[in-house]
């Protein structure tokens, strides 16, 4: 039993088991790329057949970021993280707590991986005390003995073993701060004709085809899209009222601009054309050239000037077959056949070419609808926290270079002999650099040959 | 627009500095390792003077922003990333002819922005999406890290050419300082990189309201960051070193590349602001 127990402990504590957790995620978002995903069951069976489509399913490949299976790969690697991070504790406490034996000898020092040995002309008062200025300078932690040989030790950078317990502490935080998202966050979709009031959110993803009433209203006072000169979209505004109670507010959305209240953000997300818009027309009579305006009301009739007969706009979409917002109008006059016809806004002459008649009709202005993005998320600041505390672990790890030092210092017959050894617990290759350039400094201040 | 003239000739201006490193491997001639420095050092200046001019003319179009915000001006900052870090690495190693093995990069990105009929050169206004500070942090620290992951496969491809004992390697630093050059830029990259997903996640946060929603740039970014999360626990906790390492920065960098233009050509998402026109 407490073999298995072990075997068990090891397996999770196991940087093999890592790795490999990490390469698996890598290979199942790379499917999640380049597979389509969440597309009906027929486009698969379509394109991978019968068989394909079957292993498509069984391991619900066509939504991999949320499959069952992949959300216990987090899991695991959650659970191997805090595993490693507890069985290596006590190795990082202990090389922490490592201080060399109290008696520093030339055996001591010359076992160290890197070491150096100078004999110098200065003489050994003078050289103890210009030793101790060079490194009270660089180092914050410094201890002098001088009983009964005269030996310094240094350190600094002790901090960076701590290095990659912190990236795990804020990779664990941020792995909360989404678990949180998910439980307690909600997101969805809010629709607003202009001039309208609205609290009606249509919810999305777990909770598709509900909906959640805001405790407070939007109006859409007025939705507007500005353009550059060579007529990209410039800005996308929406011009909102907030009604909360007795409260009253305005301000606007824009992208890039949300609106925070009440722990809800609102983001510029869509527009359109709204399901029952009032259309304003530029009527010109083809004869005379006479241009004036009339305003239609959404499946209300309007007379035109002579008494012709009337103008009716039946239908309203945001984009008919890519040709953008289109308005099916019906002009009946009397004693005729009512005459069906499509007026687009983005093509202007589209109802003079198509339409015979005796005035033609360009679409100005029309009533749109805003669609709001509308987010609850409770999760958000525990995922920036872990962030920082990531960057935070990832800087202490990988740009402070933790350096231990020895030195000592004996009176000899020409003046002084120095002994440095130094200990590199992480990054040998760079501390090797780090000693010599020391060894360099050690000696160009004691002014020594070799 | 004069930038894009300039910028095209910087191309060439890489080109001969990369011929100048080879020829310190080829002839052995240390009088050339200055030279060589200097004129990557003065190409770069000119580069960097022509993305300023570049800013400045979209100023004086009325339509002013960072030059940051396409598939060209990206190009040409990834290859600006790649030899500013080279020469730093120059300057702290001292060693003159890893150049030879990392101009080609700066050269051929350069080549594609300019020569490629894809990519659109002209300076465009933003769209809305794209309008937000984050945009100048986020693209920079991205490709900071994409330069640094550039460098170390070019280093492990001389890692692997030193590996062979061939005595005509030789003049390149030994396996250990390469090695621990390759981890050291690798290291710089993943932190990068982080940052860079992260300032990625507080701007899609702002503007599409989640900040992760696996759209495929993102999901490619963080395949790469777990691709160099592999590399550095092999590394300190395994003590694989040598040719594995080598292999594994290869790959990382090649997912780097589909994370950068293969997810741009390939995959459709919310981030298509980078496409070829």
């Amino acid at each position: 039993m407490r073999v298995t127990l072990q075997r068990v402990l090891k397996f999770f504590t196991s940087v093999r088991l890592a790795i490999f957790l990490l390469l698996i995620l890598a290979v199942a978002c790379i499917i999640g790329t380049l597979l389509p995903q969440s597309q009906p069951p027929e486009v698969y069976l379509k394109q991978f057949g019968n068989v394909g489509s079957k292993i498509i399913n069984a391991f619900s490949l066509y939504d991999v970021y949320h499959a069952r299976w992949f959300q216990v790969l987090l899991s695991l690697l959650t659970l191997n993280l805090i595993a490693c991070s507890l069985d290596r504790f006590p190795k990082t406490w202990r090389i922490l707590q490592y201080n060399a034996k109290k008696e520093i000898d030339e055996k001591f020092l010359s076992h160290l991986s890197f070491n150096a040995h100078f004999i110098c002309k200065l003489p050994f008062e003078e050289a103890k005390e210009k030793l101790s200025a060079l490194f009270k300078k660089e180092f914050s932690q410094l201890e002098v003995a001088s009983n009964p040989d005269f030996v310094i030790h240094v350190k600094k950078g002790s901090i960076s073993h701590w290095g990659p317990y912190i990236i795990h502490g804020g990779i664990l935080v941020i792995l909360i701060g989404g678990l949180i998202s998910s439980i307690f966050g909600f997101s969805g979709m809010m629709f607003i004709p202009e001039g309208e009031v609205s609290n009606t959110i249509f919810l999305e993803g777990r909770k598709h085809h509900q909906v959640y009433n805001l405790p407070f209203s939007l109006k859409c006072d007025k939705f507007t899209v500005e353009y550059y000169d060579n007529g990209m979209p410039k800005e996308y505004l929406s011009h909102i009222t907030v009604i909360d109670n007795q409260k009253k507010f305005k301000t606007t959305i824009k992208v890039n601009g949300p609106l925070d209240y009440k722990g809800f953000r609102f983001y510029q997300a869509n527009f359109g054309v709204a399901s029952n818009p009032t259309v304003t027309f530029e009527v010109t009579e083809r004869k005379t050239g006479k241009k004036f305006t009339l305003t239609a009301p959404f499946n209300t009739p309007v007379p035109l000037p002579d008494e012709q007969g009337a103008i009716k706009v039946v239908k309203a979409f945001s984009d008919l077959m890519n040709f953008g917002p289109a308005f099916q109008v019906v002009i009946q006059k009397p004693n005729q056949k009512p005459q069906t016809s499509w007026v687009l806004s983005k093509f202007p002459e589209f109802d003079a070419m198509h339409r015979k008649g005796k005035y033609t009709l360009v679409v100005k202005d029309f009533t749109r609808f805003t669609g709001l993005e509308v987010k609850k998320d409770p999760g958000v600041w525990v995922v920036w926290i872990g962030c920082i505390i990531l960057v935070g672990g990832l800087m202490i790890s990988f740009f402070i270079i933790p350096q231990k030092m020895w030195l000592k210092l004996a009176p000899h017959k020409q003046g002084c002999e120095v002994w440095l050894g130094g200990m590199a617990s992480k990054r040998r290759e760079t501390f090797k650099h780090i000693f010599q350039e020391w060894a360099n400094e050690v000696k160009e201040v004691l002014t020594c040959g070799t | 627009m004069w930038n894009i003239k300039i910028l095209s000739y910087v191309t060439f201006f890489y080109l001969g500095c990369f011929l100048l490193y080879l020829g310190i491997l080829v002839f052995r001639r240390r009088s050339l390792e200055k030279i060589a420095t200097y004129a990557t050092m003065l190409t770069l200046t000119v580069h960097t003077i022509s993305i300023i001019l570049r800013w400045v003319e979209s100023h004086k179009m009325g339509i002013g922003h960072a030059p940051l915000s396409n598939l060209y001006e990206s190009l040409i900052f990834f290859a600006w990333c790649i030899v500013f870090l080279y020469l730093v690495i120059e300057k702290k190693y001292k060693n003159h002819i890893l150049g030879a093995f990392v101009l080609p990069f700066a050269f051929l990105t350069m080549a594609y922005a300019s020569f490629s009929p894809d990519v659109n050169s002209r300076i465009e206004p933003l769209l809305p999406a794209l309008k937000s500070n984050w945009l100048i942090v986020h693209v920079i620290t991205c490709f900071l890290a994409y330069g640094a992951f550039a460098i170390s496969c070019g280093l492990s491809v001389v890692y692997l050419l030193r590996k062979t004992g061939n005595k005509i390697w030789d003049i390149f630093p030994s396996q250990k300082q390469l090695d621990d050059l390759i981890y050291q830029t690798i290291a710089f990259g993943f932190t990068l990189l982080t940052i860079g997903i992260i300032t990625g996640a507080v701007w899609a946060d702002k503007a599409w309201g989640k900040y992760w929603s696996w759209d495929p740039k993102e999901t490619w970014s963080l395949i790469t960051w777990l691709i160099y999360a592999t590399f550095i626990h092999c590394r300190l906790v395994k003590g694989w070193r040598e040719t594995k390492m080598a292999f594994l920065s290869i790959v990382g960098f090649v997912s780097v590349l589909f994370t950068y233009f293969g997810v741009n050509f390939l995959l459709s998402g919310l981030h298509s602001y980078a496409k070829p026109s």
